[in-house]
């Protein structure tokens, strides 16, 4: 239910016993990122840290608050606690109507322009507007499951990378990237920042989770991240800017490495696409440019086995270059696309585990801003592309991703005026 | 051989769901309230789950397993699994005597 409830209700679980929370508290914890929270959660909590400072086992840590006394003094205290419970739970809860509209009034100027899951899927952050200086608000931190909850938001904006298996994620600030520990998602803590000459247009985590790129309008910038509260920056690559269409705000996928982590792909002049061997970072050696004219990018995506790069244009054009031969490359339009895809928003793109089947995600301007997943197989690129498409009745504006295992898009649902940025959707299986 | 299981006073029915629950296997807090919800109807809320987690474990009926990222599974002990057994037989008893005597005569 409300954030409210859930600032509440671990507040609740504060008041076990010390030593009660030396052992359970994580646990719970991490119980109440899944569960949502209610007044009757809250108040459960509340009688179970009554009941716990009452318990035998526990009894003894009641001289914490009632100081040196015996039993009568220590139920006294306990009776205390329980009553100064219900009067602060009851007089939260009376404001919990009012926060809960604030809320929704702010979240409704803006929708979410990044996203990022964890590895594990059970985290996601959304990049909500413009995040810095602009329309938009912050990053905002999702449990993500049957039923997707807002957990917290930190100052941020797109694009976003999860790292260190979805302990840490990175985020977009004013002069660079900051790190936040999400440890504990319900309060996401600043770690390091990794300044550069404006805000990051594009973030890609290696494999190895020991470096990052991050895309500027000009470069791209390699960090040391060994060290995640100290790192340090060890190479400049020159780059493009990714142009983006007018009115386009999102210029995110624009660089990614490549499975095994020794290539780095970014944007080049002409929209074509620089291939960069980083297996030495602070040199890092310029391979090949391959395509061009294939419009501003979209989306970027290495297959599993690194064999293939897909670049999907925000002109609706599919392409995909076989790395083993580079010269040679297949172009693939998507059915009924117009010549742009729409100017706003943000597109996915992913390999199926097998490396066979190819999805995007695409918006087409032309009727109205539908979203279509289409999907490609791949399985040989020395032929046309045959697609497969679907629309989705899904919406019109936010960020989609793939998560890992494809099992799901995940992405902010605008559905209904006053929910914009409230709710996080989950898709069905994908293909492939 | 087993402490009583009415000892666990208020906690007595949540902490039978939940040996029910780990009977087929280990789960997490949230995995057990949700199949407790899926075989029983019930919607335990956390306070009540640790509660009984607190109690059953420390009377040996339950052990806790390594955390997977701060989620912690636990599983039944075999005396846990004696004394569900227990008392699933008396239930299954009251249920027979209960059924016999609101039968139509």
């Amino acid at each position: 239910m409300s954030g409210l409830a859930d600032r509440l209700a671990r507040l609740m679980v504060s008041c076990y016993p010390r030593r009660w929370r030396r052992r359970y508290r994580q646990e719970l914890l991490a119980l109440l990122d899944e569960h949502p929270s209610s007044p009757r959660t809250v108040a459960n909590l509340a009688l179970g840290a009554v009941g716990t400072h009452l318990d035998p086992a526990y009894r003894r840590e009641g001289i914490t608050m009632s100081g040196p006394g015996g039993p009568l003094r220590t139920t006294a205290a306990v009776a205390g606690l329980a009553v100064g419970l219900v009067v602060v739970v009851g007089g939260l809860l009376a404001l919990d109507i009012r926060h809960e509209q604030q809320t929704d009034g702010a979240l409704t100027a803006s929708y979410a322009m990044g996203i990022a899951v964890s590895p594990n899927t059970r985290l996601g952050v959304t990049a909500q507007g413009t995040g810095l200086g602009g329309a938009g608000c912050c990053d905002l931190v999702w449990r993500i499951g049957a039923h997707p909850k807002l957990l917290a938001k930190f100052p941020g904006a797109a694009p976003l990378a999860f790292a260190y298996g979805g302990q840490t994620v990175l985020a977009a600030s004013l002069t660079g990237v900051t790190e936040w520990s999400l440890a504990d998602p319900a309060r996401p803590a600043r770690i390091a920042t990794m300044p550069g000459p404006g805000p990051a247009q594009g973030i890609a985590y290696a494999p190895d989770h020991t470096m990052v790129a991050v895309a500027y309008a000009k470069a791209v910038h390699l960090w040391n991240l060994a060290n995640p509260a100290a790192p340090h920056r060890i190479a400049i690559i020159p780059a493009a800017a990714n142009t983006a269409a007018p009115g386009y705000s999102s210029v995110q996928d624009q660089i990614a490495f490549s499975p095994d982590g020794r290539t780095l792909a970014t944007t080049a002049a002409h929209h074509a696409v620089s291939l960069w061997d980083v297996s030495t970072p602070w040199a890092p050696r310029h391979l090949a440019t391959v395509g061009r004219d294939t419009g501003p990018m979209a989306a970027l995506a290495f297959s599993p086995a690194g064999s293939q790069l897909a670049y999907l244009g925000q002109n609706g054009k599919l392409t995909v270059f076989n790395l083993t031969d580079p010269a040679h490359l297949v172009h693939a339009a998507i059915p009924g696309s117009p010549a742009t895809l729409v100017t706003w928003g943000n597109y996915a793109l992913s390999y199926s585990p097998s490396g066979t089947q190819l999805t995007a995600v695409v918006v087409i301007e032309e009727t109205g801003g539908d979203r279509r997943i289409c999907t490609w197989n791949v399985t040989s690129v020395s032929q046309p592309l045959a697609a497969h498409c679907r629309a989705d009745n899904f919406p019109t504006a936010g960020a989609f991703t793939f998560t890992s295992n494809r099992t799901a898009i995940v992405g902010p649902d605008p559905r209904g005026a006053n929910k914009l940025s409230n709710t996080l959707s989950i898709w069905p299986t994908l293909p492939g | 051989m087993h402490q009583k299981f009415d000892d666990l006073g208020r906690f007595a029915d949540p902490s039978l769901l939940i040996l029910t629950s780990l009977a087929d296997g280990p789960r997490h807090g949230y995995a057990i309230m949700t199949d407790i919800a899926a075989f029983s109807g019930v919607k335990m809320e956390p306070g009540t789950l640790y509660g009984a987690l607190t109690r059953l474990e420390r009377r040996g009926w339950v052990r806790p397993l390594p955390a997977d990222d701060r989620r912690r599974p636990y599983e039944i002990t075999e005396p846990g699994r004696a004394v569900l057994t227990e008392q699933l037989a008396s239930m299954a008893r009251i249920v027979t005597v209960g059924h016999r005597r609101i039968a139509p005569a």
